[in-house]
């Protein structure tokens, strides 16, 4: 949800948006590629993915977006704005696999350590997704 | 004179009294029902049988201990008149005479601190009704029991139903007994003075009543209060939504029902799932209470259709937020991006923050914030999603 960063004018709170992207487990492949591009033509902000599991048919990839400290957040900055505008393309490029906003997971949860490994390591998305589609 | 209602007519319209069937009953929440029986044994009416136990108003001492006390004992040296019962759950009880529940609480503390016997939780309920139904011959008082057992069993499916969903160790083969338990030892509440809409209450009426409430009592014996409590607050607030936008509410919108977070529903809802071994939680469990209703998930039956319908009713809330706050109007025409509104809307729904603790993250008014979920939540309505 949030953190602390440093900042010029000290510690400061920054805010992070939860976004949930559920392909099915039979497009789970096609679905890794379009996240990785998405990832890697995203530049307006700070994208993460915290997050690889599965729920019921689907394969669910949670990413966190930086908005920006709470300042730029409450003061409009450039920055806060070029955040949503990110998270609204993501959203518009990726709604064929139904992304919504949700909460960041326990950074404990087995979703979270598997998200952090693909995090450091993009190439192995599709590899884990296709995993937990159960078509690896 | 008996009442209460066991089977239920849908109809909306009552019928006046004088076209109602003999054993037809119009009940307190106007619906058409049917009177349950009197119960018969031998030669006797349960009236008859339960008049060798009359209804007396008592203070009930109730307390547990990690070994099974001998009551005995403790009775003879009262200095009080009492009397004692045991009930399945093997808890101690003790009614004595109203007014007189605090001394006998304080004379049993004593009595088991001399003894080295430890106590639990003793607490004292006055004035409530109490039969001693050790005066009824044990035979007698068994047959009336296994009649109204074998009157209600086959007349309460879904709670049945209910209690082996809930309670992994209880299998369909053992509600017979247990329903036999359970009224016998609820025997001793059966207050036949009380007079309702239509009477007052016969014996097998009131054990339908107590019986309602079976499986949750149960459950809350098996798992703890609070987690039963969410387990039946959770399953509320979907029949709630289902009552209202006829379909299954997203995690935002639960959480929002239930006045809470996504994360601390998620929370909740993982706790209920481990305990109970339940993946999801469908009124059929825990809700309502319906003939009609069949069957309950498992693990291995995923609703494929609800499961997609759930995602694709998240993702639209989430395009209409994000609609919103890109929208020109949401910055007050300045700009097309409001990231305080964005902000505010995703920590008040999918963070754990409540409006002051919403305001004081983001730095701002607490009317501030307000105002800006609402800018959100206002065209959000607007658009129809909610």
């Amino acid at each position: 949800m949030s953190g602390w960063v440093d900042g010029t004018a000290g510690l400061e709170r920054v805010v992070e948006i939860g976004l949930r992207i559920a392909p099915t487990a039979a497009c789970a492949s096609r679905a890794a590629a379009a996240i990785a591009q998405e990832l890697e033509s995203s530049h307006e902000a700070p994208v993460r993915i915290v997050g690889v599991s599965h729920e019921g048919n689907r394969i669910v990839v949670t990413l966190a977006i930086t908005m920006g400290t709470t300042t730029e957040i409450t003061t409009g900055a450039p920055l806060a704005r070029r955040a949503v505008g990110m998270v609204a393309r993501l959203i518009e490029s990726l709604s064929v696999y139904d992304p919504s906003f949700t909460a960041l997971p326990n950074p404990d949860s087995v979703e979270a350590l598997i998200g952090s490994r693909v995090d450091e390591e993009p190439e192995v998305l599709e590899r884990a997704m296709c995993v937990l589609a159960g078509k690896a | 004179m008996s009442s209460a209602t066991v089977c239920i007519d849908t109809e909306l319209e009552i019928p006046e009294s004088s076209e109602l069937n003999d054993d037809s009953i119009v009940t307190a929440t106007q619906r058409v029902g049917h009177r349950i029986p009197d119960m018969v044994v031998g030669n006797l009416t349960e009236r008859e049988i339960l008049a060798m136990a009359p209804t007396m108003v008592c203070d009930r001492i109730h307390w547990s201990t990690p070994e099974p006390m001998n009551l005995t004992a403790l009775i003879a040296d009262l200095p009080i008149q009492a009397r004692t019962r045991a009930w399945s759950d093997g808890h101690s009880r003790i009614w004595v005479d109203e007014g007189h529940g605090q001394q006998a609480r304080e004379f049993i503390r004593q009595w088991c601190e001399e003894r080295d016997i430890e106590y639990m939780n003793m607490r004292v309920e006055s004035a409530v009704p109490f039969r001693d139904v050790g005066s009824i011959p044990r035979d007698l008082f068994a047959q009336l029991l296994l009649a109204t057992t074998d009157w209600l069993y086959p007349r309460t499916h879904a709670i049945r139903r209910k209690l082996v969903a809930d309670l992994e160790l209880i299998d369909d083969d053992d509600t017979h007994s247990l329903m036999y338990l359970f009224i016998s030892d609820h025997a001793d509440r059966f207050d036949s003075d009380r007079v309702g809409k239509n009477g007052t209450l016969n014996f097998a009426s009131f054990m339908l009543g107590k019986l309602r409430k079976w499986p949750q009592d149960a459950a809350r014996a098996a798992w703890g209060r609070t987690l039963v409590d969410d387990h039946m607050h959770i399953n509320q607030a979907i029949d709630d939504s289902i009552a209202t936008i006829h379909r299954r509410p997203t995690e935002a919108e639960l959480a929002a029902r239930m006045k809470t977070s996504v994360s601390d529903l998620r929370k909740r809802e993982c706790a209920v799932a481990e305990i109970s071994g339940m993946r999801n939680y469908d009124s059929i469990i825990t809700g309502s209470m319906g003939e009609d209703s069949e069957g309950v998930d498992t693990a291995d039956s995923v609703d494929v259709a609800l499961d997609s319908t759930s995602f694709q009713v998240d993702a639209m809330l989430t395009k209409s937020i994000i609609d919103s706050v890109m929208s020109p109007t949401a910055m007050r025409g300045t700009s097309p991006a409001d990231p305080m509104a964005l902000a505010a809307v995703y920590l008040s729904f999918w963070g754990e923050l409540s409006r002051q603790e919403l305001a004081a993250e983001l730095g701002v008014l607490p009317k501030t914030a307000a105002a800006a979920v609402q800018r959100v939540i206002a065209q959000v309505g607007a658009a129809g999603v909610l």
